[in-house]
């Protein structure tokens, strides 16, 4: 049931009347219901393994609530991340494993033919294990106490509008929400119903633009010019971004009128001026768990340089290889983390540039976010490749085959993209996110208008998919 | 660090949203605006369905015979003919892509607005038949109420398909996007814009002239592609549920005002190498046209399949040009009018016309747009 699709707008017609018009137990079980429904109407054989996970963890937590000796507490701990992540590696990266096993035997010249899967990835798989998990290690690290409710404990994880492709909520933050009694209050509702609509336009108006110029060109990179290989490039930047923060907002927004406050997961992380501030602006959830679960627990910056560049390297790697089963994403995620060493070897350098002027400041402030994205949209080319062949031929075009990308597909990106930028420069500039909604109403009545308008002359209708449900 | 501020502060707070009030307002006035100038921004075919459903209330539709249906009537029936031949007045209400619940709506129309055919030439396309009408909401906008496309929707179990239709139909921008794109496309991509108030008048001519019909001048339908080895029907056509369901409804309509239907099974040009499949569907469409007339008492089938027009008389290979329409339209009045009460019949066969014979004189739309004054293009 996607967001931007009737039958999920029919759902939620129906879920946010009845929740509010029930009692608080009721109502965290009737969310809990609608949060089955909603993981079941994707697929309702993959339902048990959410209640599996679920249940598995509920008792994880129980358990490291009465066992106080630290190897048996760590056998809890195990014992969750082992099913949890078993499950992810069996549907997510069964495959992967054994065709590159294959390779490496027929490489060594052993031709073993092993047994591949024919099954499909449950819908969010590695969004709820992740959440699952990071609930009994902070049970197990004493920041939280073990949940006794199943109910609510459930519902933490089956939380509808973040079930699939998050942000990723941590107990600390989502649990307590679900326990406490919520209000109806007005203007949640009304920041609510904004958020859905603004990332419905970036979703629809958009990313669904966009990726059918991305498909087209990425289609035929082998013909192509620079031109338009680096269009496409700058497109897929764009799209990847309007499709999960446009999901992201739409999740925000639907968790606001249900009385809920999730996490913020994207900053303006095309204004960043480095990759460590990208990557604290973008999928801000996925960073922040691997930092407090994966970073941290390596290690971290603790052990000296040599220590901190390698924790940086796994934990990029290991988030790289989060997205997908293929190296292309772990390219990528390794190619971030050779990224954030860098810069951090750099960095004594850089410092040293402190332009007094102000012009200058601008002008350097300027060069190190356009330096920025550039190095995340080498990244992106990685990530959207099929193939290295494929980056190959990209790379190819750019440095060897330059020209003027043709009116007919430059036109159109630039029609989606210069809006959202100037919406961006605006919230940038005004330090607020929610710049237009603190506008005056008139201004705002335009800009509502206008995004109608872009969703209803150029929007794409077909339903289609975000692009991180397929992570 | 990151610059923006996390916690801003609360916005100012304001029981009413004066923002989205502001936007509805603008809203409505662009949609009342984008209403007011439909015929900029509907195709011919989508306005075409609009005049029906006008005629449909309007003076027209008290002709003494009606023809229902869809392209298949309304390039192949031509009024000017049959009113020759049979001395009554008749109206094509035919819908180019027509689908039944529209047809159903538009005899709605006419029965309500007190008139009675004596009575109906019915004629309907089966790939037509066999799609999900969804595929024709956005025309179904033009000729139905909103009540009548929700009930569609229901009649379909399509909750989508209702939300759809409140949009295409509440929102005249949102029904016309693909027009109002290519306004703004076309000379992106340095094509010439053609306006649609230019492209529909000669047909809105046709319509006027020809009472209802469109004729297609000989010659000018679109080529077979090379090598085609397409035919349009098989033995495995079933009727769409929806669709059987509204016709259905139409014939109870007709037979509860008491007005005979004629369902004519249109003749279609078969290539030889495909007489075969031809054969086999015909037998699968007899069948369900025989349920159908064996259920409804005011029905009588007049099979026209073996009349036996050349291929140059088709405008396509299965509509018929302006001469094959002619020539379809006199022998079905020579029929009507050689058979003592027709409509007593549950079955006739129509003769093979002779194509020898003279071909009646009749505007097609090229002649329409020809014929055209200065004035005449500039649409109310």
């Amino acid at each position: 049931m996607l967001f931007n699709s009737f039958h999920f707008a029919y759902f939620f017609l129906i879920v946010f009347p009845v929740y509010w018009l029930l009692p608080h137990r009721a109502r965290t079980a009737f969310l809990l219901a609608a949060g089955y429904y909603f993981y079941a109407s994707w697929d309702w054989r993959f339902l048990s393994l959410l209640i599996l996970s679920t249940v598995m963890d509920y008792g994880c937590g129980l358990a490291l609530g009465k066992i106080e000796t630290p190897r048996h507490r760590k056998m809890f701990v195990a014992l969750s991340m082992v099913l949890n992540l078993g499950m992810l590696g069996f549907f997510k990266y069964f495959n992967f494993f054994t065709e590159n096993l294959q390779v490496l035997l027929a490489n060594s010249g052993l031709n073993v033919p092993l047994w591949q899967l024919e099954v499909a990835l449950p819908i969010g798989i590695s969004f709820y294990t992740f959440q699952s998990m990071s609930y009994v290690i902070d049970v197990y690290r004493r920041d939280i106490p073990p949940k006794r409710n199943l109910i609510e404990f459930a519902t933490f994880v089956s939380f509808f509008p973040h079930l699939v492709a998050g942000p990723i909520m941590r107990p600390t933050t989502l649990l307590p929400q679900i326990e406490t009694p919520r209000q109806f209050n007005l203007q949640q509702f009304y920041q609510g119903c904004y958020l859905i609509f603004w990332g419905l336009t970036k979703k629809i108006v958009i990313a669904d633009n966009l990726a059918m110029i991305v498909n087209d060109l990425f289609g035929r990179s082998g013909s192509i010019d620079g031109g338009l290989a680096l269009l496409a490039i700058y497109a897929f930047a764009f799209q990847i971004y309007c499709d999960f923060s446009g999901y992201t907002d739409v999740a925000r927004g639907v968790s606001k009128c249900l009385g809920f406050e999730l996490a913020l997961n994207f900053n303006l992380p095309y204004f960043a001026t480095s990759p460590k501030d990208f990557w604290s602006r973008w999928h801000i959830s996925l960073s922040t768990w691997l930092r407090d679960y994966l970073y941290i627990p390596l290690g971290g910056n603790r052990g000296g340089m040599a220590m901190m560049y390698r924790n940086l390297l796994l934990t990029m790697m290991i988030g790289g290889l989060w997205h997908g089963a293929a190296w292309t994403f772990i390219l990528w995620g390794t190619y971030h983390g050779l990224w954030l060493v860098g810069h951090r070897m750099a960095q004594p350098l850089l410092d040293k540039i402190q332009p007094t002027n102000r012009g200058d400041r601008l002008a350097w402030k300027l060069f190190r976010m356009a330096a920025t994205f550039h190095f995340v949209c080498f990244g992106w080319l990685l990530f959207r490749a099929t193939s290295l062949t494929q980056v190959g031929e990209m790379l190819n075009a750019i440095l060897y085959h330059m020209a003027l990308p043709a009116g007919a597909y430059l036109v159109p990106v630039l029609a989606v993209v210069l809006p959202l930028l100037a919406i961006q420069v605006w919230q940038y500039g005004a330090r607020d996110l929610d710049a237009i909604g603190r506008a005056p109403w008139y201004v705002r009545s335009l800009i509502y208008t206008a995004c109608f308008y872009a969703i209803v002359l150029g929007g794409e209708f077909q339903g289609s998919q975000f692009i991180y449900f397929q992570f | 660090m990151p610059e923006m501020d996390p916690n801003p502060g609360p916005r100012r707070p304001s029981r009413v949203p004066w923002g989205v009030a502001g936007t509805l307002v603008l809203i409505v006035g662009i949609e009342a605006f984008a209403s007011r100038s439909a015929a900029w921004i509907t195709v011919p075919d989508a306005w075409g369905w609009r005049v029906a459903a006008r005629a449909a209330a309007g003076p027209e539709s008290g002709a003494d015979l009606l023809c229902f249906g869809d392209s298949l009537v309304k390039l192949s029936l031509a009024p000017p003919v049959l009113e020759r031949e049979l001395g009554q007045s008749v109206y094509n209400l035919g819908l180019i892509g027509g689908r039944t619940p529209a047809m159903d709506a538009l005899l709605g129309r006419v029965l309500e607005s007190g008139r009675k055919p004596h009575a109906i030439l019915l004629g309907l396309e089966p790939n037509v038949l066999a799609q999900n009408p969804e595929i024709g909401l956005k025309f179904c906008c033009e000729a139905m109420s909103l009540f009548g496309l929700l009930d569609m929707a229901w009649s379909s179990r399509d909750a989508s398909m209702g939300a759809k239709a409140v949009l295409s139909k509440c929102l005249p921008t949102y029904r016309s996007r693909f027009e109002i794109r290519a306004y703004v496309r076309d000379p992106l991509h340095g094509m010439p814009t053609t306006l649609l108030t230019e492209l529909t008048a000669p047909y809105e001519r046709n319509w006027t002239v020809n009472r209802g019909a469109q004729l297609m001048a000989p010659g000018t339908g679109p080529p077979a592609p090379p090598g085609s080895d397409f035919f349009p029907y098989n033995r495995n056509w079933r009727c769409h549920p929806t669709e059987g369901r509204y016709l259905k409804r139409f014939l109870a309509r007709a037979e509860a005002a008491g007005i005979p239907v004629f369902w004519i099974l249109m003749p279609y040009d078969v290539p030889p190498a495909h007489e075969d499949k031809a054969t086999a569907f015909n037998e699968v469409y007899t069948n369900f046209a025989k349920r159908l007339a064996d259920r409804y008492a005011n029905v009588t089938i007049v099979d026209a399949r073996s009349a036996g027009l050349p291929s140059r008389l088709y405008y396509d290979g299965l509509h018929l040009s302006r001469d094959g329409a002619g020539l379809l339209s006199k022998a079905l009045a020579d029929l009507m009018r050689t058979t003592p009460d027709p409509e007593l019949s549950r079955w006739l066969d129509l003769p093979p016309i002779s194509p020898q014979q003279p071909i009646p004189r009749l505007e097609d739309v090229d002649a329409s747009k020809l014929a055209l004054t200065p004035s005449e293009t500039i649409r109310r």
